[in-house]
């Protein structure tokens, strides 16, 4: 697939993809990278930044002993200094059947986010992981580096397989051997599995995480009237329901509950969480919105 | 409490099946959602309905039942015994007649009546039902079985009291007529009980509850006024009555055209009356008196009456072969101004009599007629000649009483048998030979030739004419009528017109073909003047006036109980009546109130 072509699928115009170079992902911490990149690792390295000295040990670089230090102290020491390291970013995309829900649907919301900030990492000159999860693994793209894997990086996107029902254990596999860095989860959330095992999983895996929640509009405002039976998209059960104005304030109420307990879920594990509306902008979400909670700078 | 349709339970078949609509499974249209996760938590109090589940508590099911039964409990209409003040219709008739103007209950036996009816109308409960009718010389029904306070209230503030007496057989009649079926009817009688007697028992449907107005019997009336010929002209006469039983001390005027004649101090005791006698002037028409200081009733405090033309009557002969005997016997009479005419031309005179020998106009006046042998018309057709034979009076009349008609002679005479014109008074072998009449106006139908009879040889003929013309021409003053009274006019055709005494003139129509007028404004009390207007000339025709006259007026005695033949029991008012109170609103609004407090939850979702 062409790249423009891919960027299109994926709503994402040439003026935008402009003005993504100018952004990058904000690490809260210094990461240890897999090869060069804009991070700084705690690693030393060869960048300017000085990080520490140490005593010098047969072996070390004698190019980065510090004279002046030797001058005044009588002993050899080495300076240390900060290496600048890439960032790896882990999208992991809800693939579920309720991600087709919704109008305009949630999936292709997701697709348009996880390809914007795929774009960002991979002009960054940073790593992007994409893995798809449903009830199990749908599609995996190992890490990819540098601007000319956004067209792959793009099609494993438009190409993610659907599976059943969310399920975040499907993702329990795939924290095992992710490098550290940022772990993007992009789901409704609309689930009864708990991710709480995932995101203390991502953790240990010194992984910044966030987590976006997408949801579509008729998720936030139903506009369903009258006795009607619901069906889940994804199990295929219903529940006969009669909405009445009380009805849909009490499901506003339960999805600001849902809401709170995510929120606290995400705080306690030291994440970042969102909500997206599927009708929401990508470039406004990209260049403003992502930008305001951290996300991005 | 009982209930007056419990077959309506029937309805509470609904309540089960509300219940079983909460077990049964509503057909709902299918709505993919996303996700179930969040609406869960919200249908648990909501799912009673799946199919043969235990059914879970639901205020909405629980308000629904008790809604369907506040429902069916009022289609049953529950009721309790409560007093009743009223029957279920209450026929309320207030007597308007003449004796209810009196003043011995402030302000007026008529107010106090129309009072006490607007106080049962005010104890009306929310089912009664009444109806309001006016006792009077004419009956009437002003509201038929209504339960609007106000309008029976206006159509108790439109009833007036009228002048005349009342008639209660025709008033009891009505109101057999408009109570209806139902059984709890009740006639309250407001009334002084002063009516007409029953000419017949009367049988009501419903039970009488009468209650008396009027304290006082106390009461000075003038009861007769007229002008009487006397020796030396006419005589006014006056009686007056005191109906009460206190002596009472009145004045007496007397005017004659409106100017005081005389006046006169009475003394009478309970139940006393007198006569009193006054000269009138020549050329007197019009008389009043009256009582002053008035009493209790000012009603027959006044009298009007009207006296004869100084002329005396007019009468006019019209004979084309002259009649020698008849107009002798005339010529005899005293006050008869005979004018005796043989041309045909000549027959359209006024007069106050009209005779006519062998002659007959083409319609005969609206006048006292005297008719002799006349020639067979289509106005008064008569047959064959025939020989009566010995004459005899038709029955005993007061005209033929003491004459001796046995050596009378007739050699032939007309058949009058078709003549319709009268009743006979003196009939023969052959059929009458003389018929009278009373009505439109007096009449004497002779039906045979004075010159084939002996009758005017004999001593009888002048003794008969005289009679006959005195009972033609009453030597009374002109008649007096009752206010309410049908008076005829004895006139027909355009032109016509009544004025009133206050005034007002009344057009009547009358032609030919629907007889002598009759008015029937007769409610004012005083002289009525008829006149007829022709090309803007208008002439007076005749007068008549109206008193009260009557004791069913001037005795305003209340009477106790009315004279009802004994056929009504009359009832004491209200006790111990019971009727079935409904509370069946109640119950309705109790359903109301339960949907909305169902319909705000269903909202608010509890």
């Amino acid at each position: 697939m062409p790249p423009a072509a891919g960027a299109a699928a994926l709503g994402l115009s040439p003026g935008l993809l402009s003005r993504l170079d100018r952004l990058s992902f904000r690490s809260r911490r210094s990461v240890v990278g897999a090869g060069a990149g804009q991070r700084l690792s705690p690693r030393p390295g060869t960048s300017a930044e000085f990080s520490d000295f140490r005593t010098y040990v047969p072996g070390d670089d004698y190019r980065r002993l510090d004279w002046n230090a030797y001058a005044r102290l009588d002993r050899l020491m080495l300076r240390l200094y900060l290496g600048e390291e890439d960032l790896s970013v882990h999208l992991f995309v809800d693939t579920s059947d309720s991600m087709r829900w919704g109008r305009p649907p949630k999936d292709a919301a997701t697709r348009s986010i996880a390809g914007a900030l795929a774009y960002v990492a991979l002009a960054g000159q940073d790593r992007v992981a994409v893995t798809g999860f449903a009830d199990r693994v749908t599609a995996s793209l190992r890490p990819q580096r540098g601007r000319q894997s956004c067209p792959r990086v793009w099609s494993t996107l438009l190409a993610l397989g659907s599976g059943a029902a969310s399920d975040f254990r499907s993702l329990q596999a795939a924290t095992g051997s992710l490098r550290p860095g940022i772990s993007v989860i992009i789901s409704d959330f609309l689930t009864e599995s708990d991710p709480s095992p995932v995101l203390a999983a991502l953790r240990s895996a010194h992984q910044q995480v966030v987590l976006l929640q997408v949801l579509a509009p008729q998720e936030i405002d139903p506009d369903v009237t009258g006795d009607v039976a619901l069906t889940d998209v994804e199990t295929g059960t219903s529940v006969e329901v009669t909405v009445t104005p009380a009805l849909l304030q009490g499901y506003r109420d339960a999805l600001d509950e849902h809401t709170a307990r995510l929120t606290t879920l995400a705080r306690a594990h030291q994440a970042l969480w969102h909500r997206v509306r599927s009708d929401a902008p990508v470039d406004l979400l990209v260049m403003d919105t992502f930008r305001r909670i951290g996300l991005l700078a | 409490m009982s209930l007056l349709a419990p077959v309506a339970a029937a309805f509470g078949l609904v309540i089960p099946a509300i219940v079983a609509l909460y077990f049964l499974r509503v057909r709902r249209p299918q709505v993919p959602v996303s996700s179930t996760l969040l609406w869960r938590s919200m249908i648990k109090d909501r799912q009673a309905n799946v199919p043969w589940q235990r059914l879970r508590f639901s205020w909405l099911l629980v308000l629904q039942v008790l809604a369907a039964m506040a429902i069916v409990l009022a289609l049953m209409r529950p009721a309790h015994s409560a007093p009743a003040p009223l029957a279920a219709h209450t026929i309320i008739m207030v007597d308007a007649s003449a004796p209810m103007r009196a003043i011995d209950v402030a302000p007026s036996r008529f107010a106090e009546a129309k009072k006490r009816a607007s106080q049962i109308i005010g104890r009306m409960g929310a089912q009664d039902r009444v109806t309001l009718m006016e006792l009077s010389a004419q009956p009437k029904v002003l509201a038929s079985a209504v339960g609007d306070r106000n309008a029976l209230r206006q159509a108790l503030g439109r009833l007036s009291p009228d002048n005349a007496p009342a008639d209660l057989q025709q008033a009891l009649a009505l109101a057999a007529s408009v109570s209806g079926s139902g059984t709890d009817t009740e006639l309250v009688l407001l009334s002084d009980g002063i009516t007409d007697p029953l000419q017949a028992p009367v049988s009501l449907p419903f039970r009488l509850t009468y209650q008396v107005v009027g304290t006082s019997g106390e009461n000075v009336a003038i009861t007769a006024l007229s002008a009487q010929p006397g020796p030396s002209g006419q005589v006014g006469f006056v009686h007056v009555q005191n109906f009460g039983t206190k002596h009472h001390d009145t004045t007496l005027d007397w005017s004659v055209d409106g100017k005081l004649l005389n006046a006169k101090a009475l003394s009478l005791d309970g139940g006393a009356g007198t006569d009193l006698t006054f000269a009138l002037p020549a050329g007197a028409q019009r008389l009043a008196a009256s009582l002053t200081p008035g009493d209790t009733l000012a009603l027959d405090d006044a009298a009007w009456g009207l006296a004869r033309p100084s002329a005396g009557y007019r009468a006019l002969l019209v004979s084309p072969g002259g009649n020698l005997f008849l107009q002798q016997a005339l010529r005899l009479l005293p006050g008869l101004q005979l004018t005796g005419v043989t041309s045909t031309a000549d027959a359209a005179q006024p007069a106050d009599l009209y005779i006519y020998d062998r002659f007959l106009p083409p319609s005969l006046p609206n006048a006292p007629l005297l008719i002799v042998d006349p020639p067979t018309s289509t106005v008064l057709p008569t047959g064959q000649a025939f020989s009566p034979g010995a004459l005899q009076p038709a029955a005993a009349d007061p005209l033929l009483a003491d004459l001796n008609l046995t050596d009378v002679h007739v050699a032939a005479a007309r058949d009058l048998s078709h003549a319709n014109f009268g009743r006979a008074l003196i009939t023969s072998q052959g059929g009458a030979v003389v018929l009278r009449r009373d009505t439109p106006t007096r009449g004497i139908l002779i039906g045979f030739d004075l010159h084939d009879s002996d009758l005017p040889l004999r001593a009888t003929f002048p003794i008969l004419v005289d009679r006959l013309v005195a009972w033609l021409l009453p030597q009374a003053s002109q008649p007096s009528y009752a206010p309410g009274q049908e008076v005829p006019l004895g006139a027909t055709g355009g032109g016509l017109s009544v004025t009133r005494p206050d005034g007002a003139v009344v057009a009547v129509a009358a032609d030919a073909a629907s007889g002598p007028a009759v008015f029937v404004d007769t409610q004012q009390l005083g002289i009525y003047e008829v006149a007829r207007t022709v090309g803007g000339r208008r002439q007076v025709l005749s007068h008549f006036s109206v008193n009260t006259f009557s004791p069913l007026i001037s005795a305003i005695a209340p009477v106790v109980h009315p004279n009802l033949g004994g056929s009504v029991p009359a009832a004491p008012a209200g006790k111990g009546r019971t009727r079935p109170q409904e509370w069946w609103p109640w119950a309705a609004g109790a359903a109301l109130l339960l949907l909305s407090i169902e319909w705000a939850v269903f909202h608010r979702g509890l």
